[in-house]
């Protein structure tokens, strides 16, 4: 018994330091979870809270004014950036489609005709 | 691809003359196709050397002036024409390296929660939740960064920070300057929320794909969690881990809108993490608009040395990532 003492004792220590750091460890991974969410969720709310004020019909409807006159829009922005948004689409689908095609391991199509033709 | 090979094998066997017509026309579609495809290969490579070429070849002026020593000169004196890199490229640095200091910790944090202790039904609309970080336009985080996050920053860490150890003698220099939250610090912490999602995912995809038998014969040992991350998990996905993270880095490098909003934009050697600096991407983005002459030709020439960091940093990237790819078949 007086022999097995010490063994099981310094075992214990161990175990226990295993324990907590395993405990600090994933405490702390959890934290920077909650982190990353409670970022995420603060951006939102400063968005939504901030956004729906200023949110009525007039602003997709009308282009925005000049400064310093009131009501107005941002009509001409929204149609810009859709525009613009769709004209990239139209531009760089058949590009990157017909790029992406040639490249290893996606599709090998470009075999057969070569080593037929040599 | 396989029908195509039936197709140009069998006139032989059949010899049916239709074949042989369908399998010549399908030889020159495939021939055209590959033609066609290549050429849009092409043009994608072709875009991007043009993208440096032109870089460089406005830039010429500048590094003609100047030479190698653009790059270290601290200088930024557009009415004398006197100008150096050094400043922007310290800016871009530390407000990166600040992002990755605290990015890096995080994202791990983040990736074994979801990969180890999240619950199985928890972790898609959680890992969604990051991903939603990533979703959120720069424009937004500058916005932000100085509207919300830059007075608060002010108020509960610059100034309870500064009073606490501003006057310690080695360490005091650090926290010096005006306390009004924006500055390099603030850039780096609105950065590394920026490119956390990009790190995170990358960390829970690769250590996603460490074989079940490693881990289980691990736990089976009696690994606590944390030592199968430390022990197994991490060494075994270590390539892809640096891989994630230099994919943040080169996010970190070229972010433009949400810097020049917390950055401070001046154009000065920062003295302090508190003190406003500039980054070469929030420099090109401020001065573009109203420079002429020599001036745009500095500013390509720091636009061309931005692409050259961010390109080393991506192309180390990917090849770090492709190599962890590649560990996953053993």
């Amino acid at each position: 018994m007086a022999r097995d003492n010490p063994t099981k004792g310094m075992n214990n220590a161990l175990y226990k330091k295993r324990q907590r750091t395993n405990a600090i460890g994933l405490t702390l991974s959890m934290t920077a979870m909650v982190l990353g969410l409670v970022v995420l969720l603060w951006i939102l709310f400063v968005l939504f809270s901030n956004g729906f004020r200023a949110l009525d019909w007039n602003m997709f409807t009308q282009s925005t004014p000049a400064p310093g006159t009131e009501g107005g829009g941002l009509a001409n922005a929204i149609v810009g950036s859709l525009m613009m948004v769709g004209f990239a689409v139209l531009v760089s689908t058949p590009i990157g489609v017909l790029a992406a095609s040639t490249w290893p391991n996606t599709v090998t199509p470009a075999r057969p005709p070569r080593s037929r033709a040599s | 691809m396989e029908s195509t090979m039936d197709s140009q094998t069998m006139p032989a066997e059949t010899g049916n003359p239709n074949m042989a017509a369908v399998a010549r026309r399908q030889r020159w579609q495939d021939i055209a196709f590959h033609r066609i495809t290549q050429s849009f290969s092409l043009l994608v490579l072709i875009a991007l050397v043009g993208i440096i070429a032109s870089l460089f070849i406005n830039a010429w002026p500048a590094f003609h002036k100047f030479g190698v020593n653009f790059i270290w000169r601290v200088e930024w004196d557009v009415v004398n024409e006197e100008f150096g890199a050094a400043i922007a490229i310290t800016g871009t640095l530390l407000s990166a390296g600040i992002a990755m200091l605290i990015a890096v910790p995080l994202a791990f944090g983040i990736a074994l929660f979801l990969t180890e202790t999240c619950p199985v039904w928890l972790r898609r609309p959680l890992g969604t939740a990051i991903e939603l970080l990533a979703a959120v336009p720069s424009i937004i985080y500058g916005m932000f960064g100085l509207f919300v996050f830059a007075p608060l920053f002010a108020d509960y860490f610059q100034m309870p920070v500064q009073q606490l150890i501003g006057s310690m003698p080695l360490i005091g220099w650090l926290v010096g300057g005006a306390t009004n939250g924006i500055g390099i610090l603030a850039a780096g912490i609105i950065l590394a929320f920026m490119v956390l999602p990009f790190v995170a995912a990358v960390m829970r995809d690769v250590f996603a794909i460490v074989p079940p038998i490693l881990r289980e014969s691990a736990y089976g040992l009696g690994c606590t969690t944390w030592e199968v991350v430390r022990g197994v998990v991490l060494p075994y996905t270590q390539k892809g881990v640096i891989g994630g993270v230099m994919l943040g880095l080169g996010r970190a490098l070229g972010e433009t809108m949400a810097v020049t909003f917390v950055i401070g934009n001046a154009q000065r050697m920062p003295s302090s993490l508190f003190s406003p600096g500039t980054s070469i991407a929030s420099t090109l983005a401020n001065e573009f608009g109203e420079a002429v002459d020599f001036h745009v030709a500095t500013l390509f020439a720091l636009a061309f040395l931005l692409f050259v960091i961010t390109f080393v940093v991506l192309a180390a990237a990917k090849i770090l990532l492709m190599r962890a790819e590649r560990a996953k078949g053993f």
